[in-house]
């Protein structure tokens, strides 16, 4: 598995259910994963039931490791990085002009994050990163970014975290950007969009598209056909007709998802991995899916 | 039944991603329009997802028609997608006092290549366009769509940051750290440190990107104000959308403390996909089947009980919730059927309901 993995994707599709599957995985194989979520909120601790995940990586299940990276020490470790002091560092990042100034300084916020993730990625300790990124937005701003910043930053330090990261970025060795998608109609239009979009970006290397949440199915087509013969016929109004209105609710649901499934087949042309859904809690749903990674071909 | 009470007149959704927040406000929208309101729906989203719950072909910035599935008095609804680019360069334009000076802003490199592409900016100018449409005569009321995960909150503080940004104090020290003149005090050791940790070609952007905004700070200033008060106004109301299984409750819980400790009023909380209208049979006692369908019985029971388990699980989720955070709430019903036009988006949030405990 290449070290750092970046996973994108429409929010709620359970982007973060898949990596702490693929995490579980990987530390039963004996790799040292680390999962990186960016921004306020964390999802690993809730997801495997442990404390709140901070900026400092804590093991959240046996050998998987979760950090989150937060502004203000990333903000240290990008500046004592350039001035190897920390104590100096702290006191800049403490001063309050300057944190202010850093703080709602539009691409600072971006570039330190980077730092931090090109550190982590440095670091042998762990291996593989698999990162969090929120949303779709999210991801486009985050590899756009070294583009956008191209035009005034000529040279400098933060050119050099720019180029760093860009080059980690562009490594099909080391890097790779993952989808996360659910077989549902609007998902599957933004994930189709999505992927064109980081296709053009002929620097990234896409690597695998997961489907999630992929619902059972519960009638086979003769039984379809009874359900929907007695619902309009002898069974209309009587006490039960809801429970037949319950089972053509969960072909019809299962229908939707196998047409999202055909139009990621025909429109995504990536190696492939899909999840069932699953109603039990989050940590039987991690079980579930990381015994299903063991045994897929893809990853 | 979900409803605004009409001195509403600006409704901001927020809550993370993938919680069904555009649609709603879609539905929303939709539905004070239907009472009889003139509606505009914004979307600070890039994504197209209120194109496609609205189903329309694309939004632009200028508010597009939205033609009602049902004639309704008085009713209208309008969507817009926020192009940043473009209200950012207004925004500008507004704060600055002549046009040349706007001018040399619009021209700056670094706002350039921030305008269009980060967060930041695609925050402040949503808010920007916010505060200017809640005040056009033509709208009643403005639905907000905020951008999914943590933007949902960040877009709050946009006007308010940038004012701290163009803070007067740190400008200009920033600018006297940068300035080469010896004498400074302190600022030589600040200016040493800024080009180390920041580079020079970056202070020398900065530094030419500041002094010219610092003109407009007090502009600024003044729209944050509005703004803040705009938000704190008994007129606006926040609702929290969420999905109602464990993880989501508790992302809520923290989108909620986000809201609450702005000193905003979390008016409703709103849980998407809470329970299966097909299986609000109000006699929940096992039936009969016919025997035409009794090789299917058991499947049928499994169905059932599945469902009514995880919509129990839901429900208890949501009045604990409640209980904990104070809040009222609003269930919707998990769509049934797509809900790619006006009329399924109607009958949808027609089907929502207030929370009642369990029984």
């Amino acid at each position: 598995m290449r070290p750092v993995q970046f996973f994108t994707g429409k929010g709620g599709v359970g982007k973060s259910t898949v990596l702490g599957a693929l995490a579980t995985a990987a530390a039963r194989r004996g790799e040292r994963p680390l999962i990186v979520e960016l921004g306020i909120h964390t999802s690993s601790s809730h997801l495997f039931h442990g404390p709140d995940v901070g900026y400092e990586p804590a093991e959240v299940a046996p050998g998987v490791h979760a950090t989150r990276v937060q502004f203000e020490p990333a903000l240290v470790d990008y500046i004592t990085s350039r001035l190897k002091l920390r104590p100096i560092a702290t006191l800049v990042a403490k001063n309050n002009s300057l944190r202010r100034l850093f703080m709602a300084a539009p691409g600072v916020d971006e570039i330190v994050t980077l730092h931090r993730v090109a550190q982590l990625a440095a670091d042998d300790r762990w291996g593989p990163i698999l990162v969090d990124l929120e949303s779709t937005g999210h991801a486009l701003m985050f590899f756009d970014l070294p583009g956008v910043l191209e035009v005034f930053l000529k040279d400098g330090p933060l050119r050099q975290v720019l180029d760093s990261a860009t080059k980690l970025v562009r490594d099909e060795k080391r890097c790779a950007v993952h989808i996360v998608t659910v077989p549902e109609p609007l998902a599957v239009n933004e994930t189709i969009q999505l992927y064109e979009r980081l296709r053009q970006r002929k620097d990234l290397h896409l690597g695998c598209l997961f489907i999630n949440r992929i619902p059972k199915v519960w009638l086979d087509e003769e039984e379809q056909r009874l359900v929907k013969a007695e619902l309009e016929g002898a069974s209309a109004g009587q006490p039960w007709a809801p429970d037949l209105a319950l089972a053509e609710y969960l072909a019809r649901r299962r229908q939707t998802a196998d047409k999202c499934l055909r139009g990621l087949r025909r429109d995504i042309d990536l190696p492939t991995m899909s999840f069932d859904a699953h109603e039990e809690d989050s940590s039987a749903i991690i079980e579930a899916l990381s015994r299903a990674i063991e045994q897929a071909e893809v990853w | 039944m979900i409803e605004l009470p009409d001195e509403c007149r600006l409704a901001f959704c927020v809550g993370v991603g993938g919680v069904g927040k555009t649609t709603f406000a879609a539905a929303l929208g939709l539905r004070e329009a239907l009472r009889g309101r003139s509606v505009l729906v914004l979307t600070a989203d890039p994504a197209r997802r209120l194109a496609d719950a609205l189903g329309v072909h694309g939004l632009r910035d200028v508010p597009s028609d939205i033609p009602l599935p049902s004639t309704a008095p008085g009713g209208e609804l309008h969507a817009a997608m926020l192009e940043t680019k473009a209200s950012a360069d207004d925004i500008i334009r507004r704060a600055a006092d002549d046009p040349t000076r706007a001018q040399r802003v619009l021209d700056n490199r670094i706002y350039q290549a921030f305008s269009n592409t980060l967060a930041r900016s695609h925050a402040y100018a949503a808010m920007e366009r916010v505060h200017e449409t809640v005040h056009d005569p033509r709208y009643d009321l403005v639905v907000v769509d905020t951008p999914p995960a943590q933007s949902s909150i960040e877009i709050l503080d946009a006007p308010a940051r940038l004012v701290r940004f163009l803070d007067q104090r740190v400008v200009r020290w920033f600018l006297q750290a940068s300035d080469e003149s010896p004498g400074l005090r302190g600022g030589a050791i600040a200016q040493r440190l800024l080009r180390t940790v920041a580079g020079d070609s970056l202070v020398s952007a900065l530094t030419e990107f500041l002094t010219e905004m610092a003109f407009l700070r007090e502009g600024f200033a003044e729209r944050a104000g509005e703004v803040r008060d705009l938000m704190r106004s008994s007129r606006t109301r926040f609702i929290l959308v969420s999905s109602a299984d464990s993880v989501g409750i508790e992302a809520a819980k923290s989108v909620a403390a986000e809201v609450v400790g702005r000193d905003f009023e979390l008016a409703h909380v709103v849980f998407n996909r809470a329970f299966v209208p097909e299986i609000g049979r109000a006699d929940h006692a096992p039936v009969t089947y016919p025997d035409s369908l009794a090789a299917l019985a058991p499947k049928l029971d499994r169905m059932r009980a599945l469902l009514t388990q995880e919509e129990a699980r839901k429900h208890s989720n949501i009045v604990a919730f409640c209980k904990e955070q104070g809040a009222r709430a609003w269930s919707l019903p998990e769509a049934t059927r797509p809900l790619g036009d006006t009329s399924a988006l109607a009958a949808w949030i027609e089907q929502g309901r207030a929370v009642e405990p369990l029984a």
